[in-house]
């Protein structure tokens, strides 16, 4: 949790607009050991707080530190210190291992530090081979539909200021995309999330900090719970709603630390992302992932350079939008990919590179019949990744869904399966607001014959069986609300 | 199959605008309005071993299919309203507000069994003209296949668009038109032998109820009535989820070469245009056979909400003239046909029955309308009692926030206001 006190969170935040009187006086208070208090019987055992920035303030910091440090520690909390901005990486890293500090995060490398060092770096760029076994990821967005809207109250602003996508759905930020290739980079490692909740004159929501927990959790991420400057007061001040905000938002931590064996599910999905996500690809790379996500299509991604061997079982359809063709032997395996009957979506640079026109008129992609299978090629040089997320899924088909959504508007869900594919997981995330008609009675219809399914929601103890109804050679499974997050676990036998 | 209609009575009601048109004279004024057979047949599940009986049978009383499909190209209206991702609790589509794939099917298969050549499934779907419109049954949860398998060629018209056609067809209104002169729609609702309109019985907050003529007002495409008619998203997704600004509040003229109104100083509320558009467009593309789907359905609404109410009133009425079908339906629900504007269910609107009427189209008079089968007092099912029991605040009509997912007509996600239905939909 990221542990906003002291001098040096004053100095920074000072001379931004909205700092006041009463925001220095509740950094000062969270200073208070006693603040503590509000973590006992939680899941919350690691404490992020500000040590360097090579500002004047950072020795005060140390010293202002001291005993909240003591306290937790005593408690059994760890304590990681951030250093950014100019500072003296060495000497921060010094000083943090004589306060007894767990580790440090920060950008760069000290050597024989005699400290752990979480590496942390903007997303994507983190530096998958570390050693260490967190990254620490910056430059992350607050989840929710994008703007502002359900996910926070700003009273200031009108509702019609609301972001949305071209065909009117809700547009959401998630940190999913970034998660799910952080899986696929650094599999045995735990991607750490730091992005803070909107500031300014909105009022933050339980809901919303709660989205903003499942959104990391449903991906395989932890994100470093960061408080607003009026939950922080308020909960300063052992005001009730507050300590509410607070219990939900620890009660949703616990939810993913008691069901930490997902994190073994593999991603299910016919549909392959292909990318080096980096260099000149690194946006329509990335963002592709984002508009995946966002389409709720589910897909895995494969390393363009490990493309040549990678196993291609299972899937219907790929996408390669990188600007250069890959190399000639990993461009052959696509083609042949499409020959035996796929779908391929690639970028314009494959121009030429075979198929029969199919005569269908289509503003964005050039149709072409290969072999048994689909191959398009983007007509722009550079594809709208939105527009890539729309097309494949219309390529592929949606004869190939592995579900279908009823009575869902603005949400997200990650699809997985159990080692072994005993089982499947689909955790939804609702970002629809809390009027009476969001997201009851969802329905999830699956292609599979299920024979049982049960469903886990935040604060439950236990999960909740569900009926099942078949329907188009499927089954339907219904779920009774989602508010804001459940994760469904279906399987063709009997769940233990 | 047995024959209970002559060529004459079929002539008048097959096409009475149509023929009124022929003659050159008003089909209104002492000439009254055509009155043709209607079928009501009791059917309490859609397992097509009922469905199949129920109708063959109806379709007996009427005259038999074969004499109005054999060797000939059908199109088939469906009834895709209210968004394609949003049902009334857990009940899929084909059960509350869209009619059932398996009655759609079933009626096909017997098209197929009288020697139909081709039937083109037609509706106007909001998705891009890139998407092949089965992909929009796919994500209903309808399978596809059921309906390919039930005729010799079956073809699938997204007629929100042009498509293989050069540009819309336009379809006039005999005798001038009450709303419009003429309307511009997409090829297919001209380019078939026979026109058939399958849709659920409903309550319609905008027109009275929702059924067999109602559902003609979904032929009008979106490229030249929407919103914002004439302006693109994406490229390949026409603007504008809905007909409401053109067609409900006349706060524009349709786009695409279509013709203006007739009169622009006309009222500009819904409950005086909509009925028109509709009595306009029965009359300007004549409904051969028309069948409402009554075996499930809702109460209060016409795009689900979790304040409507589902029923299963168990019963199917079908006829070759669409006013008097949508006559025996209404009787069928337990409204007056005949009912005048304030009186449930027209509270706030003209009777489009009687304005179609009046356009020559047919009789909303039961009195003149042969009902073979069922007996309306057999089946009747009352939704009206049901509507003027609804709580205060839940009139489950209008007004509902668009957006989400896809929105439009058909409607959007399921969240808005609590006096108004669930991400829009309306038509």
């Amino acid at each position: 949790m990221r542990w906003l006190a002291g001098p040096l969170d004053i100095g920074q935040r000072e001379k931004k607009e909205g700092f006041t009187a009463k925001s220095k006086e509740v950094l000062e208070h969270w200073l208070d050991p006693a603040v503590l208090e509000i973590l006992r019987g939680t899941p919350v055992n690691c404490l992020v707080v500000s040590w360097a920035a090579g500002l004047p303030a950072d020795a005060e910091q140390r010293k202002a530190l001291a005993p909240l440090l003591a306290q937790g520690k005593s408690a059994g909390l760890s304590f990681v210190g951030l250093v950014e901005g100019q500072a003296n990486q060495a000497a921060a890293v010094e000083s943090a291992r004589a306060a007894g500090l767990a580790a440090v995060m920060m950008e760069g490398e000290v050597p024989n530090a005699g400290l752990p060092i979480l590496p942390l770096a903007a997303n994507p760029h983190l530096p998958w081979n570390s050693s260490s076994p967190v990254l620490v990821a910056k430059g992350n967005v607050w989840p929710g539909i994008a703007s502002q809207g359900l996910n926070s109250q700003d009273w200031r602003r009108a509702a019609d200021t609301q972001a949305a996508g071209p065909t009117s759905e809700p547009w959401i930020d998630s940190n999913g995309w970034f998660l799910r290739l952080a899986k696929v980079y650094a599999p045995s490692k735990i991607p750490w999330l730091l992005f803070d909740p909107p500031g300014g004159a909105n009022v933050v929501l339980a809901d919303a900090y709660r989205r903003a927990i499942t959104d990391s959790g449903s991906f395989c991420g932890r994100w470093v719970v960061s408080l607003d400057d009026a939950l922080r007061a308020s909960l300063a001040q052992k005001e009730q709603a507050a300590l509410d905000t607070w219990k939900s938002i620890a009660g949703a931590l616990a939810f993913f630390a008691q069901h930490s064996q997902w994190e073994t599910n593999s991603p299910v999905g016919v549909v392959g992302v292909i990318s080096d996500f980096s260099g000149a690809n690194e946006t329509i790379g990335t963002e592709t992932l984002n508009l995946m996500v966002r389409s709720n299509v589910p897909f895995r991604i494969i390393e363009k350079s490990k493309l040549a061997t990678a196993p291609l079982t299972g899937f219907k359809a790929l996408i390669s939008v990188d600007e250069a063709m890959p190399e000639p032997a990993a461009r052959k395996r696509l083609l042949d990919f499409a020959r035996q009957g796929g779908a391929l979506l690639v970028s314009q640079s494959w121009k030429g590179e075979g198929g029969t026109p199919t005569g269908v008129a289509h503003p964005r992609l050039d149709l072409r019949k290969l072999g048994k299978g689909k191959f398009a090629v983007c007509k722009d040089e550079a594809p709208d990744p939105y527009m890539v997320a729309r097309d494949i899924h219309v390529l592929l088909g949606r004869a190939s869904d592995l579900s279908r959504f009823f009575n869902l508007s603005a949400f997200l869900s990650a699809h997985t399966a159990a080692p072994g594919g005993a089982s499947a997981l689909l955790q939804i995330i609702n970002f629809a607001g809390s009027s009476r008609f969001s997201a009851s009675q969802v329905t999830v219809w699956f292609p599979q014959q299920y024979r049982a399914a049960r469903m886990w929601t935040l604060g439950s103890e236990a999960p909740v069986e569900l009926k099942l109804e078949p329907e188009n050679t499927g089954m339907d499974v219904q779920i009774p609300g989602i508010s804001p997050y459940a994760a469904v676990e279906v399987a063709l036998q009997k769940l233990a | 199959m047995q024959s209970g209609i002559t060529r004459r009575k079929a002539v008048g009601s097959l096409g009475a605008a149509a023929a009124g048109m022929f003659l050159g004279r008003p089909a209104r004024g002492n000439v009254p309005a055509p009155a043709a057979p209607v079928a009501i047949g009791k059917c309490t599940s859609y397992e097509p071993s009922e469905l199949l009986p129920v109708l063959e049978g109806m379709f007996d009383k009427l005259g038999g299919l074969g004499k109005l499909v054999k060797g000939k190209t059908v199109a088939i209206k469906l009834n895709f309203n209210g968004g394609s991702t949003v049902r009334l609790g857990y009940h899929p589509l084909g059960d509350s507000h869209w009619a059932n794939p398996n009655l759609i099917c079933a009626v096909m298969s017997l098209m197929t069994k009288a020697g139909v050549k081709r039937v083109r499934l037609v509706e106007c779907a909001p998705i891009p003209w890139t998407t092949p419109f089965e992909e929009y049954f796919l994500e209903a949860n309808w399978n596809v296949h059921d309906f390919i398998s039930s005729a010799p060629i079956v073809e699938f018209e997204n007629t929100n668009y042009l498509n293989s056609a050069k540009k819309l067809s336009r379809i006039t209104v005999p005798n001038g038109g009450l709303l419009f002169p003429a309307y511009d729609v997409n090829h297919s609702y001209v380019d078939c032998d026979v026109f058939v309109s399958i849709a659920k019985c409903k309550d319609h907050g905008t027109t009275g109820v929702s059924t067999v003529m109602k559902n003609q007002f979904g032929i009008t495409p979106l490229v030249a009535y929407g919103n914002f008619a004439g302006k693109w998203e994406d490229n390949d997704l026409v603007a504008g989820i809905d007909r409401i600004r053109i067609l409900h509040q006349g706060a524009g003229q349709p786009a695409f070469g279509a013709p203006a109104e007739l009169d622009p100083k006309s009222p500009r509320d819904d409950g005086y245009r909509v009925c028109r558009a509709i009595a306009d467009l029965v009359a300007a593309r004549p409904i051969h056979l028309a069948i409402t789907d009554g075996v499930t359905s809702m109460s209060g609404g016409q795009t689900p909400n979790p304040s409507l109410t589902f029923v299963k009133p168990n019963w199917i009425v079908a006829g070759t003239n669409v006013v008097n079908t949508s006559a025996v339906t209404m009787a069928a629900m337990n409204y007056n046909p005949m009912g005048q504007k304030g009186e449930m269910p027209f509270n706030r609107c003209d009777n489009k029955l009687r304005l179609a009427e009046q356009l020559g189209v047919g009789t909303c008079d039961l009195s003149r309308i042969e009902v073979v089968g069922r007996s309306i007092k057999e089946v009747v099912f009352d939704f009206k009692t049901l509507r003027e029991k609804r709580p205060a605040g839940f009139n489950g009509f209008g007004g509902g926030r668009r957006g989400g997912q896809r929105g439009g007509e058909p409607g959007g996600p399921p969240y808005g206001p609590p006096d108004g239905p669930p991400g829009g939909g309306r038509n």
